[in-house]
This record gives C-alpha cells, structure tokens and sequence, in this order.
C-alpha cells in the first residue's frame, strides 16, 4: 500500500519535473521553430520567401561560407589553445595551496563577467595604448584589425570556462588515487598522466566545449578588436550583425537558424567523442 | 543633324579584347619611345617664359583651378592655358609651330597631330582614362538609369552626343551606343553638340540627357548611369609635349605637377581612373565606416580599388563605437560617420587632418507594408496608442537628429515619446523592427529605409535643406598613407561616387532632398 503511494507519489514528482524541464524546452524548441518557419514563408507583398531570397543572392552566400569557416576554425583553434592552457593551469589551482589562490581564481573569472563590448575596449587599450601590447602588436603578431584578433578577443573571453570545468573536474579526483600511484612507483608526472589526467576526462571535454560554444558566440570583443570587416574578421556573428546592419534581416536570421544547426551538431559530436557518459 | 554622323564603324576587332584601345597601338608607341630616351630627362635651365598647355574646352574646366594654384604658388612659372575647341584646336596645332604641352582626351588628337609630325616622341605621360555617362539635369524626375538600352525609351526624346569629328568623345558616344544595339533607335533622337556644351544642354534641358565624358561634370547635372567599359574604351587623358618644346625648368616643373597626387585627385574626383604604372604603391587603407553606409561603401571601395589600385579594408559598426576604436586605437585612414555629430566630436579630439561632405540623408517614416496605421505625415505619429521606434538619442545619429527635425517642424519630442515603446542603437535595428512589426512605424533616414522596401512602406514628407543630415568623410591625422586616403575622399566626390551613394537611395543633392528609392 505505501509502496503504490511511494510510487504515486514519485510519478507525481517526475511529472512535476519533466513539466519544468520541458517548458524550457519547448520554449527554445519553439522559437527555433519560429525563426526556421520565418525564414520560409512566403515574402510581405507577395515576394520571394527569405530562404529564396537568400539563395538568390550569390553574394550573400559566398559570405555566409566564409563566415562559416572562419567561425569553425577560429573557434576550435581557440578551443585547443584554451585547453591547452587550461589543464596545467587548472591543476595547479586544484592540487597546490598557496597564498593569493582566491585572488588568482577571482582574477580569472574577470573576462565571464566583464562585458563583452568592454572586454573588446580593454583588449583594444591593452594592445594599443599599452607597453606590452604595443610590443606584441609591434613585434610579435599584428592583433589589432586581424583575424589574430578574433582568437586573441575570444580566448580572453572565453578560456575562463575552460579552467572553471577542467579545476571543477580535478577537484573532483581524490589526490589519493594519485598518491597510490605514486607509492607504487609513478613519478609525479606519470601519476598525474596516468591517473588524474583520464579521471578528468569528462571535466577536460565540458570545458572543450564550454569554450568553443562561447567562443562561437563572440560578438563584442571581435567586433573591437579584430573589427567587423567582410570578408575578412565576419565570424558568423559579426556576419550576422553586418546583414543586419545593411537590412538582410534574412540573411542575419539564417545564420541564427545555421549557428544553432552548427552547434547542436558539434555540442553533440564532442561529447559523443570524448564524454562518454557525460551527460547521459 | 544626326544624318550627318556616319551609320557604323568597324568594330569586331574592338569587341574581342576591351583592354585593346582601337589607337592602342599608336598611342603605346608614343608612350612607349619614353624609355628610349626622355626629353624630360636634358634640362637646360633658361629663363622663365610661359608655358603653354592646349587642351580641347571640355577640359578646361578641370584644369584651370589647379594650373592657376600651381602659378599662384610658383609665381616663376607662369602657365597659359590654351582652350579651343577640339577640332579647331587640332588645325592650329598641326599646322603651326606652336610649343608647349598639350593635354589631350582621347586618342583622336594625338593621332593626328603625331601623323602630322607635331608630338615630341616619347613624351606622353597618361593621366586617366575617364568613362563616358549619360547626364541628365540633377532635378530630373529621371531615375537612374541601369542600362544604356534605356535612351532608347520613351524617358528620352533628345540626346545629346558630341559630334564625332570634334575629338574622341563623340566617337566613343557612338561606339558605345552601337554595341549597347541601340544605335538605329537612338539615332533620330540625336542632337549633335560641341562636347563643351554637352552639360549645359543637359542642365539647361534642351536634351533629355547627354553623352558627356565624366570630367565634364557639373553640380547642375547628375550622372544617371556610367556608360560600362564594355560598352566603349574610357577616353584616355594623355599630356603630351609638342615638338621643339624646350625642355626647359619651366616645362619639367608643369609636367611633374601633372604627375602629383594633387592632379591625381582631380582626376579620380573627375570620376578618373588613373593608369597602372602611375598607381600609388599598394598599400592598404582602414576604413572605419558607420554600418548603415556599408552597402555604398561597399561599392565605394569597389570602384575605388578599379580607379587607383588602392585596397581599403573597412569596419562596419556603429558611428560611436568607430570613434572609440579610433580614439583608442589611434590608428586607421577614413572615418565616415552615420552623422555630423561623430564627426564634429572626431575633430574635436584633433583626429581628423581633413573631411568633405559626400552625401546626405534625408528623415522618412518608415511604416508597416501597406500602411496599415494610416500614417501620412508627423503628426500622426503623435496619436494616442500608435507604438513608435526611435533612435537612440545619444548613440545614432537619426536618434540625436530626431528631436531636431521635430523642434523644425514646431513639434514637441516629448509628446512623441509617449509613444515610443522602444529606442534603437543602430538605424538598421530599427529598419527590422518595422519589417517585422514589432513597431507601427519609425522616423528613420531615406537610405536605409529603401533597404526595407519588400518588408515596409515609406512615408516621405516635404523636408526643408535645413532638416537634412549631411555625411561626411574624412581623412585621419594617423593615417600612413594621407595621400592615398585622400584620394578616397575625393574618388567619393566624383560622378562615380556620387552615382554610387545614388544608387543605393542616399541623396547626394541637398538643394532637393527627395525620397528615391535606391535603383
């Protein structure tokens, strides 16, 4: 008898979950939906659909492939770095106890909560207005005005969640484990490669993709610092803004519709590819 | 008059190649005895006699200013100007013994006078070649134009063409009109005019329109369309020396002035292309350009790439956000602002070294397709329960305009504010917002209300000049290459910029602000 209310009762709360869980759900389902049925409706007036519009217009086209490229590439190459820089980093902030580590988290967390127009100003004095950027800029890589610009604005702005998931995900590894290890003959290195390093898998692929989904989403700090020029620094979204800004609303919505497409498609492939169990 | 001018010429050789100038060959081995020995070059100073430049009267306009800048600053080496009209100038010239430089439009002269012996080889120096267009006056209703074909309409009952024995104009006019396979529609239309009255007669509207090399001109006309290359070979402007000049100090000091980039920007602001081998060096320009100008920059930096050589790299954004860029960056070439205001705070700041207006805009309402609010005029945006967007008042330049034209029109903001549920940042924002009927209607600029004209209905309503926005260009003091930058602003300036603002629905007349839906 209690047991059927138990499992009344557990159904009545699944249903009360998936409730909330599917209201959001279809929110985002719905306004998806929205933006694709808007692009194929037939035009004001009589006029072509925005999707005929769009493929009508050669130019328009060419543009959004080259955005595409350019957004994929920079995107993933800013992704590698992130990573690259975030597993060391991360595991220093997890294992070691110093003094100033709270100051040092907080300082990293700075560019998430920046905003990021503001971020883009701050990029754009640091590398102009600055000695150090001015030497960089000078004489190691030209980033004002580039597309170095673009993976320079979006790793500031976007490695952060890199570290955040990667410490996330070394703090969850017991030291223990590595310890072990390390008793049994590992050095300090080998312990970390063998035993914390597979154990963080999962945190290492969120902050892969963490990063590389924000970094697909820059807007603002591109826009400062590498500039919104076609052809050249119009990542999708500076893509996007551009159409807007010279009335394609058409060609703006498709990339929206086209940049949900690209990252559903990729969100799913990595973490098929290195998350098993991630989520699911 | 028209039976006059022979029915066709020889053209399939011509049509193969439009790089091969039917003179071509002539005129490179004019240019080409250059190399082999420059008269420029053995320069025996002597005293200071006038030079003398010839040029047919169709070119006089262009040049005089700058020649007389060029006496008044070198007092030593004063210049006559020597205009008459083509064909007369021809005979007077190949007869006589008449020395000095002749500037020449076309190959037509230079062939003859070279046949008869009267050019110093190998001292050519090519200046532009300049295309053709058909001119009509600026007040037409005529819009422009997108196909020679179209003086074969109705639209144009007299046309003005340059007689062909009168110089290179008038036989390029034919050329073109030939290949555009109008020629017999064309033909009874004609009215054959000295090219020097080309433009008066387009403005003054005894013709429709008028075929008229670019450097002719004026701001009583507007080119309604630029006769495509195809169509016929641009008339290449050429200075050359005629024999026995005296290579003096005086001659080199013209001919070098010739050479300068002060002439070069008469030149592209004549709507000239300047010739390979006289191109800057291939730099590159920044461009910071306010996004609501992108589709004419776009093009701007098109045509001006075809003209000069010269690459320009633009950023589209927001004219306020440009100026932080510059500010912080204190880098870049050309700044056009959505507004005066963006400007006035850039030289404000000491960043500009110099700037012209190059368009304008005009405030329309923009209102939903079919206008179904029933809105006609300002004051109907103030009834009760109409939801309006605006500019935002500080960061666009139609938002900071918008309280201005309303205060003109003895109209008070804050009323309409009740009615404005939401402000945009940028004016293309707002374009959307009324396409997709988030807002009843918009005040927003001409220009970029003709961007929606699928989505949306303009409302245009008389404007005086004083409720225009003017746009302008300028030039920055950190520019690399001010040069190069201003020969930019003043490639805007020319019939080819102007054309293009024209184009994509910017006035560029500010004496006759009027709603022209971009073509």
């Amino acid at each position: 008898m209690s047991r059927d209310r138990d499992s009344g009762r557990s159904s009545r709360l699944r249903a009360v979950l998936g409730g909330f869980l599917f209201f959001y759900l279809g929110f985002i389902v719905l306004v998806i939906l929205a933006n694709v049925l808007w692009l194929g409706r037939p035009g004001a007036g009589g006029g072509p659909s925005p999707w005929t519009f769009l493929w009508s217009r050669p130019d328009l086209r060419a543009g959004l492939w080259s955005s595409i490229r350019l957004s994929l590439v920079a995107s993933t190459i800013t992704s590698c770095l992130a990573i690259v820089l975030a597993v060391p980093s991360a595991y220093a902030l997890s294992r070691f106890r110093f003094r100033g580590a709270a100051v040092i988290d907080t300082i990293i967390d700075l560019p998430i909560v920046v905003p990021p127009l503001l971020a883009g100003v701050a990029l754009l004095i640091f590398f102009r207005q600055f000695p150090v950027g001015r030497f960089i800029e000078q004489h190691i890589v030209p980033v004002v005005y580039t597309r170095t610009g673009i993976v320079v604005a979006q790793f500031f702005v976007a490695s952060a969640f890199s570290i955040r998931a990667v410490k996330a995900a070394f703090d969850g590894v017991n030291p223990r484990f590595e310890m072990v290890a390390r008793s049994l003959g590992d050095g300090p290195f080998r312990a970390f490669r063998r035993v914390a390093l597979p154990l963080a898998r999962n945190g290492i692929v969120a902050g892969f993709v963490m990063t590389w989904a924000r970094a697909m989403g820059e807007f603002g700090p591109i826009m400062m610092l590498a500039g919104a020029t076609p052809g050249k620094t119009d990542v999708l979204s500076v893509s996007a803004f551009l159409n807007m800004s010279s009335g394609h609303v058409e060609a703006s919505i498709a990339i929206v519709v086209l940049m949900i497409g690209l990252a559903a498609g990729a969100l799913i492939v990595f973490k098929k590819l290195g998350g098993k169990g991630y989520l699911w | 008059m028209s039976g006059s001018v022979p029915a066709s010429r020889p053209q399939s050789e011509k049509n193969a190649s439009r790089h091969v100038h039917p003179n071509g060959f002539r005129i490179a081995l004019i240019l080409g005895l250059a190399l082999a020995g420059s008269p420029w070059q053995a320069a025996p100073e002597s005293i200071a006699a006038p030079t003398r430049v010839y040029m047919a009267r169709d070119l006089e306009p262009l040049f005089r200013a700058p020649l007389a800048e060029f006496s008044r600053r070198r007092p030593e080496r004063t210049v006559e100007i020597v205009a008459r009209p083509g064909s007369a100038m021809r005979k007077e010239l190949a007869a006589g013994r008449s020395t000095g430089i002749l500037i020449a439009s076309g190959a037509t002269e230079l062939v003859s006078l070279d046949q008869a012996g009267r050019l110093a080889p190998g001292s050519a120096i090519r200046l532009a070649d300049v295309p053709l267009g058909v001119f009509v006056r600026a007040a037409s209703a005529v819009k422009n134009l997108s196909d020679l074909k179209a003086l074969a309409g109705p639209g144009f009952a007299r046309v003005g063409i340059a007689a062909r024995a009168s110089g290179a104009i008038g036989a390029e006019s034919e050329q073109a009109l030939h290949k555009a396979g109008i020629w017999e529609a064309v033909r009874p239309k004609l009215v054959v005019l000295p090219p020097e009255d080309l433009i008066a007669a387009a403005a003054r509207g005894d013709v429709d329109a008028s075929v008229a090399a670019l450097n002719q001109a004026e701001a009583a006309v507007r080119a309604a369309l630029i006769i495509p290359d195809r169509l016929h070979d641009p008339l290449t402007m050429t200075a050359v020396l005629l024999r026995d000049t005296p290579a003096d100090a005086g001659t080199r000091a013209v001919t070098d002035f010739l050479r300068s980039p002060e002439i070069r920007d008469v030149l592209l602001k004549a709507g000239g292309r300047l010739p390979a081998p006289d191109r800057p060096a291939a730099g590159e320009l920044f461009f910071y350009c306010g996004a609501g100008l992108r589709e004419a920059a776009d093009d701007l930096i098109a045509e001006f790439g075809k003209a000069t050589g010269i690459r320009v790299r633009p950023t589209y954004t927001g004219s306020g956000c440009l100026l932080a860029q510059i500010t912080i960056s204190e880098s870049g070439d050309l700044y056009m602002p959505g507004e005066q205001f963006y400007m006035d705070q850039a030289v404000g700041r000491g960043f500009i070294r110099e700037r012209e207006v190059v368009t304008y805009f005009i405030p329309v309402i923009m209102v939903g397709k079919g206008n179904p609010r029933h809105i006609h005029g300002l004051t109907d945006l103030f009834r009760p329960g109409l939801r309006l967007g605006i500019g935002e008042k500080d960061s666009t330049a139609i938002g900071a305009f918008t309280p201005k034209l309303l205060a003109a029109e003895k109209l008070s903001y804050e009323a309409l504010l009740k009615n404005v549920v939401a402000s945009f940042a940028t004016a293309p924002e707002m374009g959307n917002a009324v396409k997709l009927g988030a807002v009843d209607a918009a005040i927003q600029w001409d220009a970029v209300a003709s961007w929606y004209l699928d989505g949306a209905d303009v409302v245009a309503f008389p404007t005086d000049p004083a409720t225009i926005s003017p746009v302008p260009l300028g030039v920055l003091k950190f520019s690399r290459d001010p040069a190069a930058a201003r020969s930019f602003l003043k490639f805007a300036l020319s019939p080819v910029g102007r054309a293009i603002f024209e184009k994509h629905g910017h006035s560029i007349d500010p004496s006759r602000p009027t709603f022209r839906p971009k073509s």
